[in-house]
């Protein structure tokens, strides 16, 4: 077997017995719930707020976009071009409908303290909880209803 | 070259794993540092795929290297012990600005964005390096040191060093070192500031190993209590696949200068800063600073407005 070759394998037995340690010791990323976001979830993304609330263009779909957020929630898809190539409706995650015109950012600076949105007191409420849940962890996140 | 000189990372490999097993032992046991499976698993895949990458590049840098070495340099430095060191600091002083160039050039950014697609901070994250940095203008920067005369291998030798040390800053596990260590060496906490996406931290603490070139050139900013870091990029990727992190933004690049209108444009999103625009669509990372400072300013504004209870 050629040196390098062998090399290789030895990097390769030594990357898959660090992930193979790192599996059994630590929580795997799983979907959040009430009970994870106090135990593993916490312990993972101690900072884990929502990361951004992306609206498209036309106003009619926004993505929800946790701080962490494939490993978590399985939500985001962002291409490296930094556009949001698959918007997911909120539906998806906070179980929102939402309409054209229903949500209005504020200032966004990526810590996102705050946004302004008009939403039925339904979807108010279910976006609010959703967003309850998150700042338990980081209280970073503020929403008014308009 | 009158004698043989090892390849330091082939050399570290060893600790590299010893350090990691200790600093996942010491998280498990303290939840002080954090490891995610697929996270480290995919920051592994980079550190190996990239020395195969090297490898296959070294060939090309190696003849661009010493072509120049052979033919312009100025002087014989020679092989005493004191051009090491030289050869040293002024390797670290191109890594400082190849390292800056890589985060305000979209084309270096391409080969740079992979060390920073982890959400985490330990250890693996340090092991997480590019496939491509060799498709960037990088040597470029190290062209002066060749030169001005000294021997190639050195300076390989000085950088093979260079990445050995960068190694162990990768870390939450340390807090802070003394004071005067912090001052001239590139620290965990300096380290830290510079992986964090947090406004106030984009864009700082460049350095490798010598934290004295940030301060001298503008881009030191210290780590606040106050002010955790969270890690990871701006728009953070949402993939653990290799191939697409090792790919993403040069994806990203072909795509933006073909549906640009103009040559000027085209060539802009290859050289611009990253997130740059014709229309200012996206953030670049002084749009990011300087919207969070306005945020800021409006907060601190309104809370003056509002009577205390
Ligand atoms: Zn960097
Ligand atoms: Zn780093």
């Amino acid at each position: 077997m050629p040196p390098e070759l062998a090399q290789l394998l030895q990097s390769l037995i030594g990357v898959f017995f660090v992930f193979g340690l790192v599996y059994w010791l630590f929580p795997k990323d799983k979907r959040l719930s009430p009970e994870l976001t106090e135990t593993d979830f916490q312990r993972l993304y101690p900072e884990t707020i929502i990361q951004d609330i992306i609206i498209s263009d036309d106003f009619r779909t926004a993505v929800v976009l946790p701080k962490g957020g494939n490993d978590c929630f399985g939500v985001t898809k962002v291409l490296g071009d930094r556009t949001v190539t698959k918007l997911l409706s909120a539906n998806e995650i906070a179980k929102i409908q939402i309409g054209p015109n229903m949500f209005h950012l504020g200032v966004n600076d990526f810590t996102f303290p705050s946004f302004t949105m008009k939403l039925s007191s339904d979807n108010y409420n279910a976006l609010n909880t959703y967003i309850k849940t998150c700042e338990e962890i980081a209280s970073k996140v503020k929403i008014h209803a308009l | 070259m009158p004698f043989d000189l090892p390849n330091p990372t082939e050399i570290a490999v060893p600790l590299f794993i010893i350090l990691i097993l200790i600093e996942l032992l010491y998280g498990w046991r303290t939840g002080k540092t954090r490891f995610e499976a697929k996270d480290t698993l995919t920051s592994l895949i980079m550190g190996t795929g990239s020395t195969v990458a090297g490898a296959l590049s070294a060939t090309f840098v190696i003849t661009l290297s010493y072509w120049v070495w052979n033919n312009f340099s100025l002087f014989d430095w020679g092989y005493a012990w004191w051009v090491f060191i030289v050869a040293f600091i002024l390797d670290d002083l191109a890594y400082y600005w190849i390292h800056r160039m890589g985060h305000r050039m979209r084309w270096m950014w391409a080969a740079h964005v992979i060390h920073h697609s982890s959400q985490h901070y330990n250890l693996s994250t340090a092991l997480r390096q590019t496939w491509t940095g060799s498709l960037t203008p990088g040597i470029l920067f190290k062209l002066p040191i060749f030169l001005i005369g000294i021997d190639p291998t050195i300076v390989f030798f000085c950088a093979g060093i260079n990445l050995v040390y960068q190694f162990w800053i990768h870390t939450e596990a340390i807090d802070k070192c003394p004071r005067w260590f912090e001052y001239l060496f590139n620290t965990p906490s300096h380290h830290r500031v510079h992986h964090a996406n947090n406004p106030q931290y984009l864009d700082a603490n460049y350095a490798g190993v010598f934290m004295i070139w940030d301060r001298m050139f503008g881009s030191f900013i210290p780590e606040e209590k106050s002010e955790p870091c969270r890690y990871g990029l701006v728009s953070d990727l949402g993939t653990f696949n290799p191939l697409r992190v090792a790919l993403h933004e040069w994806v990203g690049i072909i795509k933006d200068m073909i549906g640009a209108t103009g040559l000027k444009n085209k060539i802009l999103f290859l050289i611009a800063p990253p997130g740059w625009t014709p229309d200012g669509s996206r953030l670049t990372s002084d749009m990011i600073k300087e919207r969070a400072k306005l945020l800021k300013d409006k907060k601190a504004h309104q809370n003056d407005k509002i009577p205390a209870e």
